[in-house]
């Protein structure tokens, strides 16, 4: 694990509650991107993220069980 | 990271193999490089750079091999780094081959080299290249360690550029981060794309409906026009086919006709043979008492054989009576001869009416033989008959015939014009089959055309994927949002650090301490001094000399570098040329503190022993780049203590 990655991770959970999206959406991207800088797996990249973008968002009943 | 050598072989004026020791003793973290201008200086912080991250792009690498090397033919150009990294010893050596072609270098593909504790990495791809240098020291950080002293001062120009929040973003070392909000970007941008090309297709779509709607209706049409056309043309068939059996009618009451004709010209000319016939009769009436006295008459010439007329009887007479037996043709009446009149006045009689009437009936006979007559008389009855009765069957024909014809008197009018209506008819089905066809022809052209568009339209996106697409855009606009938001807190979290220390530093460097209370970075990313009295200016306004801004710069640098708590030296080339004395002074006592390993590149002219006096507990070694006397293309790398 990076040194920021601890702090990383909490702002991406934050930012996750905060725009209602699934959870570990936002560190599922981190993790493919961490996989580019640091491994070089550029190849379908775009494909992944928009992969876990697309399903990214909490639906509504999913955010009434969490709400609830 | 803590550099060891730095060897450079043939690079730039660098001739033959050429090697610095970067080690430092303990607490003494300062290397001091000292060269005049245009001697290498510069060419030594290239040269670090250039072995860790290659050549930047659109750089011909052949002006990395040096000038006299390049004469000399064939050869290798390389830099080599040594150095330790998390307590492993690092050999890095970026080489270029070059060989002469046509009296040019041609240089190949730059090569990497690295060896870990020795051993030699496969770094074959270029990624893992990158991979491999990035984990020791990313380039996007470098510029926090290896910088120019003169170019920091973007980071203070007015207005403020995307620099500082560039610098911060890339020493958090957030590259995942901004890769993700790029890539983001690019998603969002692109399902924005898909779904305008979605929205333009629905529209295109609709469309496309009516389209395919009003062709069903076109072919409908031609369907309906099509039937309408056979309608018309059996109608024609049948008007042709009525016009056909009247016209087959009136062919045969036409022959009857004709034969009509011709009995009628029969019974003329029979009527005409008859009335001849008749004529002839009337004139052969003359020879009808003859043929009527011609049994009497007969039995009259049987009488007048045995009478002579009365004239011979009186000659015979005279002659018999005559002594001179001589005879009036003067030849001599012979005994026999006087019998035979004697015989012949014995058998004559008296002429008597009946006598007479003989001879008329001779004069009759004489021009008609009765015989003859007779044969002509009841061939001529007989002629007349067979007339006759031709002419009764004649008749009988032709009466029959007229019942069969009846009273058709219009017959060629009304067989003209039942032959016009057929014309008509056959004109009316040539021009529906042919109408008909065209039709066919656009039928068939306008079905394929509807069944394709059908098709497509099946095929058409429905609402659903709309809807889909949509939410996946959302989604993507949320994400990106998410991380956007993220990178933010995460540089407003730092920016609160780095100002932080960038103020702390920038106390260290001022020349007016009395005066600054710190560095603080607006939410624009602009840089300010806080004074003492609370007044927040910005740094193009309250320092505008260009020594000023470097030192306001070289805070935020140095700020920046600590943030990043890397283990990196930090290489300065021309640190002090636009610097007052005391910002001087404060920037040089300044660099033991920056980092563990500070290598100093200065030029004469901007520091010397005096400047780095209070620091010379600190320098662990001091070194001359100059020109080799015996080659003054090549530079040599002296130490000098």
């Amino acid at each position: 694990m990076r040194k920021m990655r601890r702090e990383i991770e909490e702002i991406l959970r934050k930012m996750e509650d905060k725009h209602n999206l699934n959870k570990n959406v936002l560190s599922q991207i981190y993790d493919e991107e961490a996989n580019v800088v640091f491994m070089g797996k550029r190849r379908n990249i775009l494909k992944r993220v928009r992969r876990i973008a697309i399903q990214a968002r909490r639906r509504k009943s999913e955010t009434a069980e969490t709400g609830a | 990271m803590r550099l060891q050598k730095l060897v450079l072989n043939n690079f730039k004026p660098f001739y033959g193999r050429q090697m610095i020791d970067f080690s430092t003793e303990e607490r003494r973290p300062l290397i001091l490089i000292r060269a005049n201008n245009d001697v290498g200086k510069t060419t030594m912080f290239d040269a670090v750079k250039f072995c860790l991250y290659g050549a930047p792009p659109r750089i011909d690498t052949v002006s990395y091999i040096n000038r006299t090397v390049r004469k000399e033919g064939e050869g290798r150009t390389f830099v080599t780094l040594i150095f330790y990294h998390g307590g492993k010893h690092y050999q890095i050596t970026r080489s270029i081959d070059f060989s002469q072609s046509n009296g040019e270098t041609v240089a190949e593909r730059v090569k990497l080299d690295a060896r870990v504790e020795g051993v030699p990495q496969v770094l074959e791809m270029i990624n893992e290249q990158n991979e491999f240098i990035e984990a020791i020291l990313p380039e996007d950080a470098s510029q926090f360690f290896f910088f120019d002293g003169e170019n920091i001062q973007k980071y203070t120009k007015h207005p403020p550029r995307k620099h500082i929040k560039d610098a911060i973003e890339m020493v958090l070392g957030i590259r995942e981060l901004l890769n993700a909000k790029e890539d983001l970007d690019r998603i969002q941008r692109n399902l924005g794309h898909e779904l305008d090309h979605l929205l333009r297709k629905k529209a295109r779509q609709k469309e496309a409906a009516e389209e395919v709607e009003s062709l069903a209706n076109e072919v409908d049409n031609l369907e309906s026009s099509i039937n309408e056309l056979d309608g018309r043309t059996k109608q024609a068939e049948k008007t042709l086919a009525e016009c056909d059996k009247e016209l087959s009618k009136y062919s045969a009451i036409r022959e009857k006709i004709n034969q009509r004709k011709q009995l009628e010209q029969q019974r003329d000319q029979l009527l005409e043979q008859i009335n001849s016939n008749k004529d002839e009769q009337r004139e052969f009436n003359r020879h009808l008492a003859a043929l009527l006295l011609a049994p009497l008459i007969r039995k009259l010439s049987e009488v007048r054989e045995v009478s002579i007329p009365h004239w011979k009887r009186v000659t015979l007479s005279m002659l018999l009576q005559d002594p001179r037996n001589v005879c009036v043709c003067r030849r001599p009446i012979t005994p026999k001869i006087k019998e035979m009149f004697e015989k012949t006045l014995d058998k004559a009689i008296e002429r008597s009416p009946l006598q007479y009437l003989g001879e008329k009936t001779d004069e009759l006979f004489n021009e008609a033989p009765v015989d003859t007559l007779e044969k002509e008389f009841y061939a001529r009855i007989a002629q007349l008959r067979d007339f006759e009765s031709n002419l009764t069957s004649v008749k009988g024909a032709i009466k029959k015939l007229s019942e069969e014809i009846g009273g058709r008197k219009d017959l060629d009018i009304a067989a003209t014009s039942v032959e016009k209506t057929r014309a008509r008819a056959v004109e009316q089905i040539e021009c529906f089959e042919k109408e008909k066809k065209q039709k066919e022809i656009q039928f068939a052209v306008k079905r394929r055309e509807h069944d394709r568009e059908q098709r497509k339209l099946a095929l058409e996106e429905s609402d659903i994927e709309v809807t889909d697409k949509r939410e996946h855009l959302e989604s993507c606009q949320a994400c990106n949002e998410a991380m956007e938001a993220a990178i933010d807190a995460l540089v407003e979290k730092s920016k609160r650090k780095v100002e932080e220390l960038a103020s702390k530093v920038f106390m260290k460097l001022t020349n007016a301490p009395d005066l600054y209370e710190g560095i603080q970075i607006t939410p624009e990313y602009e840089l300010k001094i806080v004074t003492k009295g609370g007044a927040i200016r910005p740094v193009w306004d309250q320092a505008p000399s260009s020594g000023a801004s470097q030192v306001i710069a070289t805070s935020f640098i140095a700020a920046l570098n600590r943030y990043t708590a890397r283990e990196a030296p930090v290489i300065i080339d021309t640190p002090a040329s636009r610097l007052d004395p005391i910002h001087k002074a404060n920037v040089v006592r300044f660099y033991p503190e920056i980092a563990s390993q500070v290598i100093i590149l200065y030029h004469p002219g901007e520091l010397d022993e005096k400047d780095f006096r209070p620091i010379e507990n600190y320098i662990s070694s001091e070194w001359l780049l100059k020109r080799n006397p015996e080659n003054r293309d090549a530079t040599i790398i002296l130490r000098t203590s």
